[in-house]
């Protein structure tokens, strides 16, 4: 493995998931170039696409919409039983808190396309992991939020972020900023790939 | 720094589906179906995909039949699952793992093309081929490598507003 490639390996290995962030902003220097990735993917697979950036007041008042979802808790709950027994009460208190601030990330993107067309979805999920790797290197963290609900889809994209629910559907929302805490570690299971 | 190594890396990104004589080694391959596994799963672990890498004259044989000459190809499936949401989760959650791939490669020198539908024949006989259970597993896509048979120009980043920050 050359250098460069083992950098590329230890950056996409050091990208986790991180549910709680300082409130510390980026800068916007580091936040530009990090949106500027979504660029490359969509000359190679052009397809309805916007980018969202939500800061401040403005996150805030995306969290409180998102917050009005059960899906979010029942997806956390699922995870919860896949936390070691020892590990349950703290991971109790974490998933409330998380909940309550949706992490508490300075920056919350919102990647928008047409989902009727699931090559839309697919190719909006490749520019979300660029987003997420591009981040990585810049030095700062992210995480998905994932959550089914549309009426509150609904509500963000057309009362919130002023778009056409008919035309837009939300593909992905991510955190992003500055990690307070240390993720759990990484299971990589076997068999997942074969080589002939 | 690391962050302008990354962004370059981005910049060449490049799709192509005609690729010079030169193969990949399995050693490589393997690296980048390494980074490949460590994409965000969500719910889903074990992992949410299934990656099939393949050398040589197997490969050749899928990619001409997709108006390819790669002898390099990732067979990519996702895990069938009832619910609609977990099901865009899971193909969600391979996209993304193509994308490692895709980016690992960059940094061997390394081209790519992704195929995201096939006809229903030649997804039979890749089902038949590798022993993949249609009720478990979608074919989600076909990613091609090989190195470029021409120079890859880095690419221009367009500013024009596809995003904007509230």
């Amino acid at each position: 493995m050359n250098k460069l490639s083992s950098f590329v390996f230890d950056t996409i290995k050091e990208r986790r998931t991180i549910r709680k962030y300082k409130p510390d902003a980026p800068t916007k220097d580091l936040i530009r170039r990090i949106v500027e990735v979504p660029y490359f993917i969509l000359q190679d697979f052009p397809i309805p696409f916007e980018l969202v950036i939500l800061e401040y007041e403005a996150r805030e008042k995306a969290v409180r919409i998102m917050r009005q979802t059960y899906s979010i808790a029942k997806d956390l709950a699922i995870l919860h039983n896949m936390v070691p027994d020892e590990l349950k009460d703290w991971y109790r208190e974490y998933m409330k808190n998380f909940i309550n601030t949706l992490g508490g990330a300075p920056i919350l993107f919102i990647g928008l396309t047409d989902t009727d067309n699931i090559y839309n979805w697919n190719v909006s999920w490749i520019i979300a992991q660029a987003i997420m790797i591009q981040a990585k290197a810049e030095g700062l963290d992210t995480g998905s939020i994932t959550f089914s609900s549309k009426s509150v889809e609904k509500e963000l994209i057309e009362g919130y972020l002023r778009m056409d629910n008919n035309k837009w559907k939300i593909a992905f929302v991510l955190n992003c900023g500055y990690r307070d805490e240390e993720p759990m570690e990484k299971q990589i299971k076997g068999g997942i790939y074969e080589i002939y | 720094m690391k962050g302008k190594i990354i962004y370059e890396l981005n910049r060449l990104l490049k799709r192509s589906r005609n690729f010079a004589s030169k193969p990949i080694d399995k050693e490589t391959l393997k690296k980048i179906l390494d980074a490949g596994t460590y994409a965000p799963y969500g719910l889903n672990p074990p992992q949410p995909w299934k990656f099939i890498g393949i050398l040589g004259n197997k490969a050749l044989s899928i990619s001409r039949k997709l108006d390819s000459n790669s002898s390099c190809v990732v067979l990519c499936f996702s895990p069938k699952v009832k619910d609609y949401y977990n099901q865009l989760t899971n193909f969600g959650s391979t996209f993304a793992s193509i994308y490692n791939m895709v980016l690992q490669a960059i940094s061997y020198g390394i081209t790519y093309d992704i195929v995201f539908q096939v006809n229903e024949e030649l997804k039979e006989s890749i089902y038949r081929d590798f022993n993949i259970k249609n009720e478990e597993y979608i074919l989600s896509a076909i990613v091609f490598f090989g190195y470029s048979a021409q120079k890859v120009e880095p690419k221009q980043a367009q500013r024009n507003v596809i995003w904007r920050i509230e």
